[in-house]
């Protein structure tokens, strides 16, 4: 605490810069609105990549700017001199653009479309402008330049890692209100409040060679690989080619005496006449599976106009297969740690490269340059030859052997030797930097102090090979000791890496090494000879926390920028007892941001090390996840939302019901009719006038979503005894049986009624949402259980459509529209099968019935489904034939105390918890689940057993799934003996009626029982599962 | 004559890429053992071809093609339309009487079961992408190849005849479902 009232001292300045600009506020939006659009006096005069015949403007946070089609927001941004972009998330620090590419940290913006849709957290590095082009900064209010959230990081000593962990886990009932504040506070960016209009696609694509990445290395392998004559993939990330080649300096290397832009454009021409290789642009590999499944992002639109985007696919999700994977991903360029290395103006060295190369944009006039390697010398002398003045460089070397240090003495350039930079200046933009000399050993300070003023700092620690996604698809990597960064040890063997993700570094290496390992990948014999002339690079050092002259509670060396982690923070987790690198990473969310590390994990891991003393290759690293940049949700949910977003079965009857104007019902995925209800009546109008005309008059149902299987085989009888629980040997052909089918459980799983059509041939039906399952059971039984039996299966229960017409007029209608079937009793009892002709259209009828009334089921071709329900509302129409819904039908097979698997049973019902002991065959030597049946739980007494309900006041209805009581309290908790599993107003009892499952439920008969709800307590009587014609008079007459 | 409803009864034309629904076209669905030698002469003599008994190849001959569709499993269909005023197939019933009823086999009628979505033009297979994970490119999916798979989560069976003429077989309660999804695809070839 000590230390933390100290280091408010410095930061109180910053706060009053704060406070004094609000003064200003309302004043300064004024100022910017009127503000002329400014000039690119950043960018160079020629030079760079981007077309200067095409000049765009845009907006960022309301002011009007311009730059050039093929800048990137930040490209554009750093020309207008606008490097802050948005604040840091704990502490609100104002941050800049501080890299080129996918592993941007701080530069995220929120890109402003259309009225509420919007994208959060974009890479201003990666998106490219358009005319019109929108964004604001992001994590700041009110605006990025006068940020509220900045007290911060006033506050800063005093929320290090796990303030938050530490200090609202108690009082437990304060978090409610803890949360609300937090909530707000937390998360980047704002998330759109309409729809997403674009169009987001999928495809498959399967190739013999995937290349991703299309740098020295992947452009060489590309080379090789279409030699082959095979299908091969090239994927880049970025909307041009060349990876980090493209923006190298023109004058210091030469392949066959090219350049290297000349260079990168004789291959891609070369491979673009190639027909084998299909190359994508702006398509980034999010994910690595095993045996080469990748998923890839290809951004088809985000660069382009709302005028040129209409219509147009936004971005497209690939799902690639590829025989062979040759990595090419390159390397990220790593940043030092020290104190306030996050200021705006401080940028990765070869990103200050790119924005002179590429973009033809200097970041700053006046530059400092930090490095422990020669890598950042080219970025010197590229800025030195464009007329950028360098201030000086910093190098925690001692010396180089290298050519560039030496070219970087000749041009006059300031080179200081064993010189570490403690500390930087300037709020909103870095002003100068603190320098002091390195002891011998790299562990101190010594000398004394000296500024230098800048206003862009360019630092250089050095490069990681980007492994991301060769671990994710399982490799392993080793820690290179001398070159400090972990490169791939094992690969599978039909996947390589080559360049610098595989730790090759040097363009001749890595061209050389390329097509050597290309060659014999693919088992080619195909080597160029290239001609390649590069500078020869010195030695590398490296310092994972770079010694300070205060002590560590003073400062703020940040490892993960937009987390704010510093490495003080990670030294408090190890403090505090966390020893694995992953409960680091968590403690202190490290490596947790949007960019997940790419930036600051190495010295995470580096500080960890050196601090307990463990070797980083034992260390190891954290987990590479996909994906390795964020994807978006259009991408990954494709076209499959609206009417695709699931599947939709319809009945082949369908339609009338749609015309016929009646409500659907989602049961698995099939549309089902649910009730038809008249003008103005309601859902429970109709059912009640359903149910009533069913029984009474006649009523007309589409079964054709019940699964029907067809089943033949000699040994067809034997497998029902051993798949239902009832015995089947002698059911009569021409006869229809129900079945309950078990789980090896004992608990009931399916049910329904089956048909003997022939001697070896039966048609089982199934429950409409079980069928599919249900038949892949049995399937994988006949294989697996009893290949013995000679059985075979066949689905056919798309084939048949099923009207099933019920009421006491039900034997008249039949015998209108199936003319060559006798009806009588006695020709046609109930549970019978009959092939009947409506026309001259075969059909099968059964009489069966699921709602306990007299009732037929015609069963016909699809294609014919329609007509032969037309020809039964016009053969009822005399009897006032009434179509029912699914809801009705319920409320029917419930007066009857007929089970619904899934509705009466949850998976731990059996038969005997039913009632149905009747189904269970005792003379049967085996069924499934028989054995369970016999288990101690099963035959327990007081298990839950299907009842009747009455309620007292037959005009009260029970709510389905109320919990039922023996004794009443006057407050929860209270022993819950059961629930409610059906209930309805049953208008042919005129009472209300449920069932239920109740604890020993089979003696209660008689007894009352209360059901409490929030408002009331109902009082119930126990009664008989069956509340209509027990007798069952009904089906048989 | 019984008016008679297909699932889709449309067709339509996009950039190199029509479809059309083809019915109505007979199917049988054929199970047996290819080593019960009764079974597959018996099969053979009817039918008038020996069944395929490579995974994903097809035989046909003037009116029927035989789809492989498992070790022990055939699809086969009618090379022409068939009269829709009746349902009493000839070849059904023989094969039924000489198969089913000897418990050489089971032979069960699914021509309603699926429909048939012809589909013709180049763009077959670029459509096909964007929700089969089936590679159409393999060498070993050539003409006449036949194959299970899925498009866009539904379980169908794509017959190449050739290059530009492919027979999609989809369960007839899921057809109106893939035929708006492939008529939305087509649009954004």
């Amino acid at each position: 605490m000590k230390d933390g009232t100290m280091s408010m001292d410095v930061d109180v300045g910053l706060i009053w810069l704060e406070t004094h600009q609000m003064i200003k506020f309302t004043s300064s939006i004024k100022w910017e609105k009127s503000q002329k659009i400014m000039s690119n006096k950043f960018r160079l005069s020629s030079g760079g990549q981007i077309n200067r015949t095409e000049r765009i403007s845009f907006k960022f946070n309301g002011k009007t700017f311009y730059g050039f089609k093929g800048d990137t927001l930040a490209s554009a941004l750093l020309a207008n001199g606008v490097h802050l972009i948005g604040r840091s998330f704990k502490y609100h620090r104002p941050r800049g653009i501080f890299s080129s590419g996918a592993e941007e940290t701080n530069a995220l913006v929120q890109v402003i479309k259309d009225k509420g849709k919007t994208d959060p957290n974009i890479r201003a590095t990666q998106i490219e402008i358009f005319e019109g082009f929108n964004a604001e900064s992001q994590n700041c209010w009110p605006t990025v330049n006068f940020d509220l959230g900045a007290i911060n990081n006033l506050f800063s000593p005093i929320i290090p890692a796990g303030f938050y962990y530490k200090t609202f886990m108690w009082p437990a009932n304060l978090w409610g209100g803890y949360e609300h504040f937090i909530r707000k506070a937390a998360g980047l960016g704002k998330s759109p409040t309409e729809n997403d209009p674009d169009i987001y696609d999928h495809k498959y694509y399967h190739c013999d060679v995937l290349i991703v990445g299309s740098g020295p290395a992947g452009l060489s392998a590309a080379k090789v690989a279409v030699k082959t004559g095979k299908k091969i993939l090239l994927v880049d990330e970025r909307p041009s080619f060349g990876g980090n080649l493209a923006f190298a300096d023109e004058e210091l290397s030469k392949i066959n005496d090219l350049k290297p832009s000349e260079w990168i454009e004789e291959t891609c021409t070369e491979l673009q006449n190639n027909k084998n290789i299909k190359i994508l642009n702006r398509t980034s590999v999010a994910a690595y599976h095993n045996y080469n499944y990748l998923i890839m992002m290809q951004n088809l639109s985000d660069h382009l106009s709302e005028k040129e985007k209409k219509g147009k696919i936004r971005q497209r999700l690939w799902k690639v297969r590829a025989k062979k994977v040759i990595l090419a991903t390159g390397s990220i360029e790593r940043p030092m740690v020290f104190d306030c290395n996050d200021r705006p103006g401080i940028m990765l060295s070869s990103a200050v490269r790119k924005y002179i190369n590429y973009y033809g944009v200097k970041c700053g006039n006046n530059v400092v340059i930090f490095t422990s390697n020669d890598d950042a010398y080219e970025t010197a002398i590229s800025l030195h030859n464009k007329g950028v003045k360098i201030e000086a460089i910093v190098d925690i070397r001692e010396q180089s052997s290298g050519d560039l240090p030496k070219k970087c003495n000749e041009l006059g350039i300031k080179i200081l030797w064993k010189n570490t930079i403690i500390y930087t200046e300037g709020y909103k933009k870095i002003n100068n930097v603190h320098v002091m000399k390195l002891s011998n050993n790299n562990s101190c300070i010594i000398g004394n102090k000296f500024k230098i003023n800048c206003d862009l700092l360019c630092v250089s620690g050095g490069y990681t090979p980007a492994v991301h996604l060769f671990t994710q698809s399982g490799g392993k990597l080793t820690f290179n000791e001398g070159k400090y960064y972990f490169q791939p040890k094992t690969t599978s063997p039909n996947q390589i890496s080559v360049g610098s993700c595989n730790g090759t570094f040097g363009l001749k290496k890595i061209i050389e090494e390329t097509q050597t390992k290309t060659n014999e990948f693919l088992n080619l014999n195909h080597n160029d000879q290239s001609n390649i002339t590069e500078s020869k690079s010195g030695n590398f050092e490296n310092i994972w926390l770079l010694p300070s002259d205060k002590v560590s509670g003073k400062t703020k060396p940040f490892v993960d920028y937009q987390n704010d982690t510093t490495a003080n923070d990670i030294k408090l987790a190890l403090r505090e007892g966390y020893k694995s690198i992953e409960h680091v990473k968590r403690y202190t969310t490290t490596g947790m941001a949007t960019d997940q590390g790419k930036i600051g994990n190495m010295h995470a891991l580096g500080i960890v090390s050196e601090i307990t003393n463990t070797k980083m290759g034992e260390l190891g690293t954290t987990t590479f996840r996909p994906p390795y940049t964020p994807l978006t949700f259009g991408a990954v949910v494709g076209r499959n939302v609206k009417q695709f977003f699931d599947i939709v079965r319809k009945t082949p009857i369908h339609e009338w019901h749609e015309k016929n104007g009646a409500k659907f019902e989602d049961v698995g995925q099939w549309k089902r009719a649910w009730y038809y209800p008249n003008k103005n009546e309601t859902m429970y109008e109709a059912v009640q006038r359903e149910s009533k005309a069913a029984r009474n008059g006649a009523g007309i149902l589409d079964a054709s979503t019940l699964g029907k299987i067809d089943i033949q085989g000699s040994d067809a009888s034997e497998f029902l005894n051993r798949v239902y629980t009832n015995a089947w040997s002698k059911l009569a052909i021409g006869k229809c049986r129900y079945g309950l089918m078990l789980n090896d459980d004992g608990m009931v799983y399916d049910d329904g009624v089956t048909t003997r059509l022939g001697d070896n041939h039966y048609i089982m039906t199934t429950t409409t949402g079980g069928a599919a399952s249900v038949m892949s059971k049995l399937e994988d039984f006949l294989q697996t259980e009893w290949p013995e039996l000679n059985v075979y299966l066949t689905s056919v229960t798309d084939h048949f459509a099923t009207v099933s017409v019920c009421g006491s007029h039900s034997k008249k209608i039949l015998e209108k529209v199936v003319k060559n079937i006798n009806f009588s009793n006695q020709n046609f009892p109930h549970m019978s099968f009959k092939e009947g002709l409506v026309d001259k259209i075969k059909c099968r009828v059964m009489r069966i019935s699921f709602t306990g009334e007299l009732s037929y089921e015609i069963n016909v071709q699809s294609n014919y489904g329609q007509v032969v329900w037309e020809k039964c509302m016009e053969a009822g129409k005399e009897f006032k034939i009434t179509p029912y819904g699914t809801e009705a039908m319920h409320l029917l097979r419930a007066e009857k105390g007929f089970i619904i698997a899934g509705q009466e049973t949850d998976g731990t019902i059996t038969p005997v918890d039913l009632q149905m002991d009747w189904i269970i065959s005792k003379k049967k030597y085996d069924f499934i689940g028989k054995r369970s049946l016999y288990r101690s739980d099963t035959m327990r007494e007081n298990r839950k057993q299907l009842v009747g309900l009455l309620t007292n006041d037959p005009k009260e209805i029970l709510e389905e799934g109320a919990q039922i009581v023996e004794e009443v309290k006057s407050k929860p908790p209270m022993d819950m003996i059961g629930h409610v599993t059906s209930s309805y107003y049953s208008p042919n009892l005129n009472k209300s009626i449920a069932l239920a499952v109740v604890k020993n439920g089979k003696k209660l008969k008689g007894k009352k029982l209360f059901v409490p709800m929030s408002d009331k307590t109902i009082e119930v009587t126990v009664s008989d599962t069956v509340f209509l014609d027990k007798e069952g008079d009904r089906l048989n007459a | 004559m019984l008016d008679f409803f297909t699932p889709v009864n449309e067709s339509q034309s996009y950039n190199n890429f029509s479809m059309k629904e083809k019915t109505p076209v007979a199917k049988i669905n054929l199970r047996g053992n290819l080593e019960n030698k009764e079974f597959v002469s018996k099969v053979g003599k009817i039918i008038g071809m020996i069944l395929p008994n490579k995974a994903c190849n097809t035989s046909s001959k003037e009116k029927i093609t035989s789809l492989w569709l498992g070790p022990n499993e055939w699809l086969l269909v009618s090379n022409n339309e068939i009269p829709k005023e009746t349902n009493i197939y000839e070849l059904e019933q023989v094969l039924f009487d000489n198969i089913s009823k000897n418990n050489l086999g089971a032979i069960t009628n699914v021509t309603d079961h699926f429909t048939i979505f012809k589909l013709s033009g180049s763009n077959i297979f670029e459509v096909l992408s964007k929700g089969c994970p089936f590679d159409f490119s393999s060498d070993d999916f050539g003409d006449n190849k036949v194959v299970q798979t899925i498009l866009n989560h539904v379980d169908v069976t794509i017959h190449r005849r050739s290059e530009n003429d492919v027979d999609l077989y989809v369960r007839r309660s899921f057809a109106g479902y893939l035929w708006d999804w492939l008529k939305d695809s087509a649009k954004l070839i």
